[in-house]
């Protein structure tokens, strides 16, 4: 087995079948030799984060506007009852936009830097959907001056969608990952980025900002033009034969067997 | 491949140069390369790393040498950019994390079979069974967090059993302490054994400490900072098996023998070419570093560096799974405690007062405890309920 290992470079090796000898004695050797705290280990981690949920604080909180001057009513009304939510969710898209902006950034890099471009979609489209993330960005921060907040804060639903996004800023940012798989990645940004404009349209709605929803529809038109469009090129390049996986990065028959 | 330390010249100091482009290169693929191949890129970044907290050290306490240490201290800059870079983004920092308590096991085990020092063997036995029990620990935390397998990082080479448990690691600063070695009769080995594992245990030290507040999950951040307490345990330990009375000059000396002697091991072993390369090129920088510091050696100190290394290289460290030494160990020196500077063979004997360090320190609940509550590691994580490792 080792003069095997030593032989062949650039084999998958993370699974037990890569080496069943040695995975068996790793397997029935902490079946034989573990003596593991006793107790449930699913109730244990449940009350050890109860513990700390329990105490612990908000991320933080909703930046107060600054100027009550032109705001409606009904949301001064909601405000003065400590109801920040639309403050808190248009934050969320400000940034959440502006991280979309940056991905089709760097699907565009994955496009150009790929040798083979056979069954990849319409650069050109890519491209819009890249300007319009910039827009829908402007836009959410001209919304969020006009009714008096700052654009420029980020607020605790901005921060949380942040942390979210921070494995699609990774994965898009890694020269390894492909074009395929990183539209995959910006396919599961889209599905995010569509839903949460519909609950913001709803928020706005109830506010009654009307100026806002039409705006906001506009947005809505598109984003369902991106998520229906990535969601049917992500298909199509999977089931497209030869683009999935290249035969390189497959494992050897041979090698599988074994 | 045999070396001559006092003829080699390797690189000059002058052409050991770098881009910004040649030290950000391809990492290693987390999936494909050799868990060895990862085990010496994270050996190697941390004894590039003790390089360079050493060189700072030195530089605080000695106006006249702060420019020929700063110059060389930059090259190792980069050399330890260059390999600490090589790891991929996809290794989550958990994943990493499995992978600095496999180089803490496999590297002190294969350590431990050839220290000549029996005293200093059983010390390294002993570290050994600890950081083996925190292989365990962060399985299941990242089993039970991620849902995700350590064999996936540690390739079937390690186990991932109970050692001694974390929980009592803990100990009071007098059972932490060791005799050193004695610079002027131990043999050059036993030098070179004892720099490489403490920069070893200090790098892990320091990685826990930056990455454990990364985490979200409560249980993570007490485990890391669990953990980086006993990581900070074995570096007492450790460099304190060094002997305080060597020079400073002595020490760069053998800092710079000790990252040779490194580089030269990972040659012997590496199956990738791309990263055996930059070991035979690192190599030769630090021959060309050790004859800079041999002869500023000579000239402050006026005495000959056979003295304190030998121009011969001993066999290169082991990169191969120890499993089956690491399971005798287990079975015989699990029951092991410290006091003072010698080891007792059960627990009866511990000293009162690390009992009660530990005592109070884990009054408020046990992290290590917590995380690993009813585990035993599984192929394919303990979701996993289809027996995958028969014979068929
Ligand atoms: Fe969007
Ligand atoms: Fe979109
Ligand atoms: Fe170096
Ligand atoms: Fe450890
Ligand atoms: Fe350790
Ligand atoms: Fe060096």
């Amino acid at each position: 087995m080792d003069t095997q290992k030593a032989t062949e470079f650039g084999m998958n090796r993370t699974g037990t079948k890569y080496n069943l000898d040695e995975a068996i004695k790793t397997a029935e050797g902490a079946k034989k030799l573990t003596s593991p705290p006793k107790g449930d280990g699913l109730t244990v981690f449940c009350d050890k984060r109860m513990e700390y949920i329990r105490e612990s604080d908000a991320v933080g909180t909703v930046p107060t506007p600054t100027s009550l001057k032109g705001m409606l009513s009904s949301l001064m009304e909601k405000m003065k009852k400590g109801d920040h939510s639309f403050i808190d969710k248009l934050g969320e898209r400000i940034a959440f936009e502006r991280t979309g902006t940056r991905l089709y950034e760097a699907l565009i890099a994955k496009y150009e830097g790929s040798a083979d471009k056979a069954n990849f979609p319409d650069l050109s489209v890519i491209k819009k959907f890249h300007h319009e993330e910039l827009s829908h960005f402007r836009l959410c921060c001209e919304a969020m001056e006009e009714i008096g907040g700052d654009p420029t804060a980020v607020t605790p639903s901005a921060d949380v969608a942040g942390v979210a996004a921070a494995g699609w800023v990774q994965a898009l940012g890694d020269p390894r990952i492909n074009f395929k798989q990183s539209l995959e990645v910006i396919l599961q940004a889209e599905l995010v980025d569509n839903d949460c404009w519909d609950v913001l349209i709803g928020m706005a709605e109830d506010l009654g900002l009307n100026t806002l929803v039409d705006k906001f529809e506009v947005a809505k038109i598109e984003e369902d033009i991106h998520l229906s469009t990535i969601r049917a090129w992500v298909k199509e390049m999977n089931l497209a034969p030869g683009t999935s996986i290249k035969s390189s990065e497959i494992n050897r028959p041979s090698q599988v067997i074994n | 491949m045999s070396l001559d330390l006092l003829k080699d010249k390797g690189t000059p100091i002058e052409k050991q140069k770098f881009t910004w482009r040649d030290i950000v290169q391809k990492p290693i693929s987390k999936l494909n390369d050799d868990a060895f191949t990862r085990i010496r890129i994270i050996l190697m970044n941390g004894i590039e790393h003790e390089a360079n907290r050493f060189s700072h050290f030195f530089a605080r306490v000695n106006k006249e040498m702060q420019l020929p240490l700063a110059k060389i201290r930059r090259i190792e800059q980069h050399q330890q950019t260059m390999i600490n870079w090589l790891l991929g983004a996809d290794h989550s920092p958990l994943e990493t994390t499995i992978g600095y308590e496999q180089v803490a096991i496999e590297v002190t085990a294969a350590v431990a079979q050839k220290e000549p020092d029996s005293y200093l063997a059983q010390n390294y036995r002993y570290g050994l069974l600890e950081d083996f029990d925190h292989m365990y620990r962060y399985s299941a935390l990242m089993d039970r967090l991620e849902g995700k397998d350590a064999n996936n990082i540690l390739q079937n080479y390690t186990d991932v059993i109970t050692g001694r448990p974390t929980i009592i690691e803990h100990r009071d600063p007098e059972d932490d302490l060791r005799n050193h070695y004695d610079r002027k009769n131990a043999a050059f080995i036993t030098k070179l054994h004892a720099l490489t594992i403490m920069s070893g245990e200090q790098q892990t030290h320091n990685y826990y400490m930056n990455i454990g507040p990364l985490f979200s999950d409560p249980i993570a951040r007490q485990l890391y900072a669990e953990i980086a307490h006993i990581e900070e345990q074995h570096v007492t330990q450790y460099e304190s098996i060094i002997d305080p009375h060597e020079t400073l000059m002595e020490k760069w000396l053998m800092h710079e023998a000790t990252e040779i002697y490194n580089y030269y091991s990972c040659v012997a072993y590496e199956t990738d070419p791309r990263i055996k390369a930059i070991w035979e090129r690192f190599l030769d920088y630090e021959l060309g570093q050790f004859q800079v510091v041999k002869e500023l050696f000579k000239k402050v100190e006026n005495r000959d560096p056979e003295e304190v290394i030998s121009a011969k290289l001993p066999d290169p460290i082991e990169y191969k799974s120890q499993r089956d030494f690491i399971r005798d160990v287990l079975k015989e020196e699990v029951g092991f405690r410290s006091v003072g500077k010698d080891f007792v063979k059960t627990p009866e004997e511990e000293s009162r007062i690390s009992r009660e360090y530990r005592d109070q320190l884990n009054s408020q609940g046990s992290p290590s405890e917590s995380v690993a509550t009813g585990y035993i590691y599984k192929p394919g994580t303990e979701l996993n309920n289809l027996d995958l490792v028969v014979k068929h």
